[in-house]
């Protein structure tokens, strides 16, 4: 309060006496502060020259009311906005009241900016009012640079403006500091329509250097080499199914050290022999090398010792692997043939599933399966000798399915014979169709001799439809890329108009009929054309 | 993309509402003729949208259906009889319609009534008349359990009378063109009474096939396309039309019977839009009996 007064001795110093008589808030907290009390501040108004544009201002009023205390300055000030506003805020207002001198012009320029801002939000009001504020202290700050400082403090704990700055402290601080600096008015044009938007991008600039992109870019060698083990490690880290088989076939990710060895299988070890022999020649790893890398591993190792002796060590540790036998459990390696010994039973059972050529696997399998799961039940569920139990479900190990355990279950291919006439089988498995060649890669194209039943139910279905026993009748065979066909254009129907079929709301139980599909037995919709005829006709 | 393909592909919201709006872009805008697959498939969806038949396991019903092979002999040489000869003169149908997926159809369609028998109303396992009521929808549809399904919807809910044992729903829907027709155009109805010529004697087929019978495929396409939309009762208010379009020449000719055997081509949008006009013709309760008299096997129309 105390340096209100003053900013008024200053502005008449720099002979701006109609500028601040109008437009200083400060002049109104001074005159009006003393009916402030008053419940009809509002229809009071500001004693000036402007009650003529109150009428006009009623709405910027309302507004301003929610303002509380802060209500005296700011209708003061923005009366006087309205009043130039009422008169159009054109240069000849602007020039009446400001012609004196170049600084004068820069302020009606400002204060034009601000009268734009007349019907914006409350906080662009305020926004306008502390610029306003601040830009009379920094006048002040132009002439008497010295009262500035004491004048700023001073006015701190006044008024709402300055709790309006309380919660705004980072960038509304920031601006009045800033445009207490000299700046010209053109720039304070700026400042206020941007002000606080590039005070904020100059405050977040720092923030986003925090993360280094230049100083990496900038040391970009020195990243690799520091960062390289790091990176290996990380892959290795990988879980297996993340990498794909290009990735674990790809020479890259060999490290260094495996891809200069001599490419001579005994020396390797068991473990990478398997891939490295798809790599066998050094020239064509050379190929596959990054220059970068090899350049730097190049000056790295420049004087070529160091190389020599690590490969060198690594050769010979290798060679001691090669020859001592090795020894796992139960498993035996052999250097000879390359291979793991001990495991032979076990891999029997995946031999028939490398060559593709044999029994299919399930049907294969059965006689041993069926022993281990005697044992597995004699052992674990000791009581139950039927078979697997899992949830309700149990394996009907005679019939090779799985069955509900209450036996309450229709079994749905109780129709379908078991057996395919040897003719009908081979001619559908050459269909190109899409199920049986999934299928096929299951299974293997082959029917078993022991049972005579496929194993996979939807071969069943798939092959099944030229089983029956009318089967001498064409009529009745689809085949299955008809069959294919049919199942394709039923998924496009539903992919299409599947959507009028799902009951959504409330308002189809209306007409749901048990089926859920409304106008199946209601006959509204037969009258529908009948109401439009006689209502149109009525017209 | 026509605005019925657009409309159709959209989800609706409520789905009661759209169907009407549905309704209307097949009366205002109608669907294109098929010339393509595209074009078929579009119409097969507004059908079995407005049908409200769902083809949600049609493909696997069907084919468990087929797996059974022909019905017992009396219904499938009854079928037999038939099928070879559907619209076996028109080239479009020929070529686009194996007999084999008529008599698969049929077969199935037999097996689905045999297996379902409904207490109070027995549907036939087959009557003639099925195979040409079965044509537009095969022809339409881009696969066979589609247009079984579609088939069996017609059948069952929405044409239920007219393919019992006695159909009934035939026999009164020729009443009722009788009565139409007097109402209509009492001229030309009087001039067909005076030569005894009953709809019980010419409509039947008509009445039967929901105008399929009649050439071209097409143009039955975009009838059905309309009744599908609004009612198969309105087929006798078409049949009505077919008759007020030649009447002229049925007032002037001197064995009428010879032009009312087999109907002459007709186009679709002028039968339609005659037949509308006469809804409002109509008296109420004429109205009410043709919408009951394909729910109502035992509404007695006099």
């Amino acid at each position: 309060m105390s340096i209100r007064p003053v900013n008024l001795e200053d502005f008449t110093e720099t002979s701006f006496e109609d500028v601040d008589t109008t437009t200083s808030p400060v002049n109104w907290a001074k005159s009006v502060r003393s009916r402030q009390s008053s419940p009809l501040k509002e229809t009071g108004g500001p004693p000036s020259s402007t009650s003529s544009e109150s009428t006009t201002f009623s709405n910027n009023k309302k507004r301003y009311s929610t303002h509380t205390e802060s209500d005296d300055d700011g209708e003061g000030f923005l009366d006087e906005f309205e009043e130039f506003r009422g008169k159009s805020p054109s240069e000849e207002v602007l020039k009446k009241h400001f012609t004196q001198t170049p600084l004068a012009t820069g302020r009606g320029r400002l204060l034009e900016e601000n009268l734009n801002e007349v019907d914006d939000e409350m906080d662009a009001l305020t926004e306008n009012f502390v610029k306003n504020t601040s830009v009379s202290s920094r006048n002040l700050s132009g002439i008497t640079g010295n009262k500035l400082s004491s004048g700023r403090s001073v006015k701190q704990p006044q008024s709402m403006l300055n709790l309006r700055d309380a919660k705004k402290p980072s960038f509304r601080g920031k601006q009045a500091h800033e445009l207490t600096n000299s700046r010209s008015a053109s720039n304070l044009r700026a400042g206020h329509r941007l002000g606080p938007k590039t005070v904020r991008y100059k405050k977040s600039m720092p923030v986003l250097s925090k993360y280094d992109i230049i100083r990496e870019e900038d040391e970009q060698d020195n990243y690799k080499d520091e960062f390289e083990e790091d990176l290996k490690i990380d892959r290795n880290l990988l879980q297996p199914q993340f990498l794909s088989e290009d990735n674990l076939k790809s020479p890259l990710n060999l490290s260094p050290n495996q891809y200069t060895i001599t490419a001579d299988d005994s020396l390797l070890t068991p473990q990478l022999h398997k891939r490295h022999r798809e790599w066998i020649k050094p020239s064509q790893l050379n190929m596959f090398r990054e220059p970068l890398r090899r350049e730097k591993r190049g000056s790295k190792y420049t004087d070529g010792s160091k190389l020599s002796a690590s490969h060198r060590l690594k050769t010979i540790k290798q060679e001691i692997d090669h020859n001592t036998p090795m020894k796992k459990g139960r498993m035996v390696y052999n250097p000879e043939t390359l291979t793991w010994e001990g495991n032979e039973q076990a891999l029997s059972k995946f031999r028939d599933v490398d060559s593709f050529d044999k029994k299919a696997i399930v049907i294969q399998g059965k006689p041993d399966l069926q022993v281990l799961r005697d044992r597995k039940s004699s052992t674990a569920l000791g009581s139950r000798p039927r078979g697997k139990v899992v949830g309700r479900m149990m394996f009907d190990q005679e019939n090779l399915r799985w069955v509900r355990i209450d036996g309450s279950e229709k079994d749905p291919f109780a129709e379908i014979p078991d057996y395919i006439p040897a003719a009908s089988a081979p001619t559908a498995f050459t269909r190109k169709g899409l199920a049986s060649k999934r299928s096929q890669s299951q299974f293997g194209p082959i029917r078993n001799e022991l049972g005579g039943r496929f194993s996979s139910s939807a071969t069943t279905r798939f092959h099944s439809l030229g089983a029956t026993s009318n089967s001498h009748d064409p009529t009745f065979n689809i085949d299955s890329k008809t069959l294919e066909r049919f199942y394709h254009e039923e998924n496009r129907w539903s992919r299409k108009v599947g959507g009028w079929f799902i009951p959504r709301d409330t308002e189809m139980e209306k007409f749901e009929d048990g089926q859920g599909l409304p106008d199946s037995k209601n006959n509204s919709y037969m009258y529908e054309i009948r109401n439009m005829v006689i209502s149109s006709a009525r017209n | 993309m026509s605005s019925i393909e657009k409309f159709l592909n959209q989800q609706p919201l409520i789905v009661h509402s759209s169907l009407a709006q549905l309704r209307y872009l097949v009366l205002s805008e109608g669907i294109p003729i098929a010339k393509d697959k595209p074009a078929a498939r579009l119409r097969s969806n507004v059908w079995s949208v407005l049908a409200r038949s769902s083809m949600d396991g049609a493909t696997s019903d069907y084919v468990s259906l087929v797996r059974r092979g022909p019905p017992p002999h009396s219904v499938y040489s009854k079928i037999k009889n038939d099928t070879f000869r559907t619209l076996n003169t028109d080239p479009q149908f020929v070529a686009c319609v194996s007999e084999d997926a008529i008599t698969r159809c049929l077969s199935c369609f037999a097996w689905s009534v045999i297996d379902n028998p409904e207490e109070d109303f027995e549907l036939s396992t087959y009557v003639q008349g099925m195979n040409v009521l079965l044509a537009p929808i095969l022809y339409t549809c881009p696969s066979e359990p589609m247009a079984f399904k579609l088939f069996q919807s017609l059948c069952h809910d929405h044409i239920r009378t007219y393919l019992n044992q006695s159909l009934t729903g035939v026999h009164n829907g020729a009443k009722l063109l009788d009565m139409c027709l007097k109402v209509i155009d009492p001229k030309l109805s009087k001039f067909l009474a005076d030569n005894l010529l009953t709809a019980e004697i010419y409509g039947i087929p008509s009445i039967l096939t929901l105008s399929s019978c009649t050439k071209p495929l097409d143009q039955v396409c975009k009838l059905w396309d309309f009744m599908f939309a609004y009612g198969f009762h309105m087929n006798i208010l078409f049949i009505v039309a077919q008759l007020v379009v030649i009447r002229g020449r049925i007032l002037k000719s001197n064995s009428p019977m010879n032009l009312l055997r087999v109907f002459p081509e007709f186009d679709a949008e002028e039968i339609i839009r005659l037949g509308v006009g006469f809804v409002a013709k109509l008296p109420t309760q004429m109205y009410d009996l043709l919408v009951r008299h394909l729910e109502d096997p035992d509404l007695i129309v006099d």
